[in-house]
């Protein structure tokens, strides 16, 4: 190695540890005040109890802001990777005008801010005549998590050989038998990973399910604002500390189906 | 089957991609346990005509029949027609015993029926010991014959094969020829082999039809494709040949006289006198100084020499700029680069298209 080489790789491996510090900074900040023992947020804590996750047990409304939470992003997710999986295929394989500009369209939830799109759902929801909050709240859902299953599964897609799918098809396999033979089971990375960033996406948003909630209904990002605004102790730091653990087991999860280094290059 | 209908009967094929006609009209039969090849350059049709076969297109018009019924309306998989794919699209994330079972899977044949069955063309193929390996790890030659036995496992009626040669490197192509032949007429199927190599398709194919721009232009034994074919396309496309460009002159007894710019030929032919023709010449059929009567002859000067091992091709001129191409078995003793020779060939050999003025 050069002398520039080497002085390259140090500055490189430099940015990338500082970037790494800031973000892992307040996560870990987090999961610690979780565990101390003050009530206010102290660094470093005074000293260490499981308090805080003792009171998430009777916290009022917790488990039914997370059932809601979780329902819904199950639901929307399998609906998105459904629908997203034949429109991709459509945009993939399909010849057609307009093309580009329907997957723009699918993909622009992404682009748009968070309450812009809550208002245009809002209102499009109230003037089709929906008023049903859970309905309501799924199909916003499936909405915003369109945009990350149709750009993995898009790219995907564009790389797959789809005359393994001819081929299933002059072996007798119907159409849909051959999606499910042959293109399912090769491109399962590409749903799981897909599905798991739909699903997280779909816990993680606030600004759109802000307009879709009641009094009853409560995602848990929601409710966990209203805690901060009523209560501020580490009771959401608790909270947040297993989110954190969540999001680490759908990644390890990730990583014995994908691997992490196919995952980055999806 | 109706009175004159082939085992695969295809009437007035039709196909238009975005208003461009790819397929105008086709007629195209084959017999039962015959070997036919579709030849043509890419662009010709023969790639859509065998997907209209197996059902991955829909014709826009004209009807497809095999075995006495119509299947031009069934979908792919009730067809019961085969396909070795160009880059043979084995299953990678299966096997290769679960490639050649997924048809009988995927049909629902008898559990126990499987087994055994993809024993049996593992072991037709010789690759019954690669049964438990991975397909992503074979050779080309590997992976056809891997394809050959998964689509020949469902027992198909027909058996489509799509430009199966190309992924193969030459010498391994020649071999894997002879060997795939053999196979298919082992086990009798009816098979049709779409491709642009016409080597390929004189080798295999019990007949051969020639395609351009939509159209069959010649369809017949591969020997009678070679001798005499019927357009400048066939002659073109199959073979090497020189071409002459001329006008017919006065016929009698069935020999016609040709006025060209390098001489005056004959052929065994009848044309209407004055009419644009073009004479043509297969490269072995030219002699050079040979003594012959009743030959057509002219002296040409020798421009190049290419040896290619068992055969030497020279380039002679003659006049000012008419190229004649001569096949030899060797290089002929007294002749160098530059000399003049005489060259004949008999009236037989001389070939004669009506000519449009264009030269392909």
């Amino acid at each position: 190695m050069t002398l520039a080489e080497r002085s390259a790789t140090a500055v490189v491996w430099t940015i990338a540890g500082a970037v790494t510090v800031f973000l892992l900074t307040p996560l870990v900040v987090t999961v610690i005040v979780s565990f101390g023992s003050s009530a206010i947020f102290t660094l470093p804590p005074p000293g260490w109890s499981m308090r805080w996750y003792e009171r998430l047990a009777n916290l009022r409304g917790l488990s039914s802001a997370l059932a809601v939470s979780f329902q819904v992003g199950l639901l929307a997710t399998a609906a998105s990777l459904l629908l997203g999986g034949m429109a991709s295929i459509a945009l993939a394989r399909g010849r057609f005008a307009g093309r580009e500009t329907i997957l723009a369209f699918l993909t622009s939830p992404l682009m748009l801010p968070g309450l812009v799109l809550g208002i245009a759902l809002l209102q499009g929801m109230r003037f089709a005549g929906l008023r049903d909050v859970w309905t309501s709240l799924v199909i916003a859902h499936v909405i915003i998590t369109m945009p990350y299953v149709v750009r993995t599964l898009y790219s995907a897609l564009t790389l797959f050989d789809f005359s393994l799918v001819d081929a299933a098809r002059t072996l007798g396999c119907s159409y849909p038998a051959a999606i499910g033979r042959v293109l399912l089971p090769n491109l399962a990375p590409a749903f799981v990973t897909s599905g798991i960033f739909a699903f997280l996406a779909s816990m993680d948003n606030y600004a759109i399910s802000i307009f879709f909630t009641n009094a009853w209904t409560k995602t848990l990002p929601i409710q966990m604002l209203n805690y901060v605004e009523e209560q501020p102790d580490p009771t959401i730091a608790a909270i947040s500390s297993l989110l954190i653990g969540l999001v680490l087991v759908l990644l390890l999860i990730c990583e014995r189906v994908v691997g992490l280094r196919r995952l980055a290059e999806i | 089957m109706r009175e004159g209908e082939a085992f695969l009967d295809i009437r007035g094929a039709e196909k238009s991609f975005a208003g461009n006609r790819v397929l105008g009209g086709v007629d195209f039969g084959v017999n039962r346990g015959e070997f036919v090849s579709l030849l043509g350059p890419s662009g010709c049709g023969k790639t859509t005509l065998l997907r209209i076969v197996a059902g991955l297109l829909d014709a826009d018009r004209g009807s497809v029949r095999l075995a006495g019924s119509e299947i031009g309306n069934l979908p792919t998989h009730k067809r019961g027609v085969g396909v070795v794919f160009q880059n043979y699209a084995l299953f990678p994330h299966l096997s290769v015993a679960d490639n050649v079972a997924f048809g009988l899977r995927a049909q629902r044949r008898p559990q126990a029926d499987i087994a055994p069955t993809v024993a049996k063309f593992l072991d037709l193929v010789h690759l019954t010991e690669m049964a438990a390996r991975p397909v992503r790890g074979l050779s080309g030659g590997q992976q056809q014959r891997v394809a050959v036995a998964r689509a020949l496992a469902v027992a198909p009626k027909l058996l489509l094969l799509d430009e199966p040669f190309s992924a193969l490197d030459r010498k391994l192509r020649e071999t894997m020829q002879i060997e795939l032949k053999r196979l298919l007429r082992d086990v009798g199927i009816t098979t049709v082999l779409v491709t642009h190599d016409q080597e390929e398709a004189l080798v295999m194919s019990d007949r051969v039809a020639v395609m351009s721009r939509g159209a069959i232009e010649q369809f017949d034994r591969p020997d009678a494709i070679y001798l005499r074919p019927k357009t400048p396309f066939a002659l073109g496309f199959v073979g090497h040949s020189t071409r002459i460009v001329g006008k017919a002159g006065a016929s009698s007894d069935g020999t016609l006289a040709i006025e060209t710019p390098v001489g005056r030929f004959f052929a065994a032919a009848s044309f209407m006198g004055g009419a644009p023709v073009l004479l043509a010449i297969r490269p072995e059929r030219i002699r050079i100084n040979a003594a012959d009567a009743d030959a057509n002859s002219l002296d040409a000067k020798l421009t190049e020499l290419v040896f290619q091992g068992s055969k030497v091709h020279l380039h002679f001129t003659a006049g000012d700029a008419q190229t004649l191409l001569v096949e030899a078995a060797q290089i002929p003793p007294n002749l160098a680069v530059g000399d003049t020779a005489r060259l004949s060939w008999s009236y037989s050999d001389t070939l004669i298209f009506p000519h449009d003025g264009t030269l392909q």
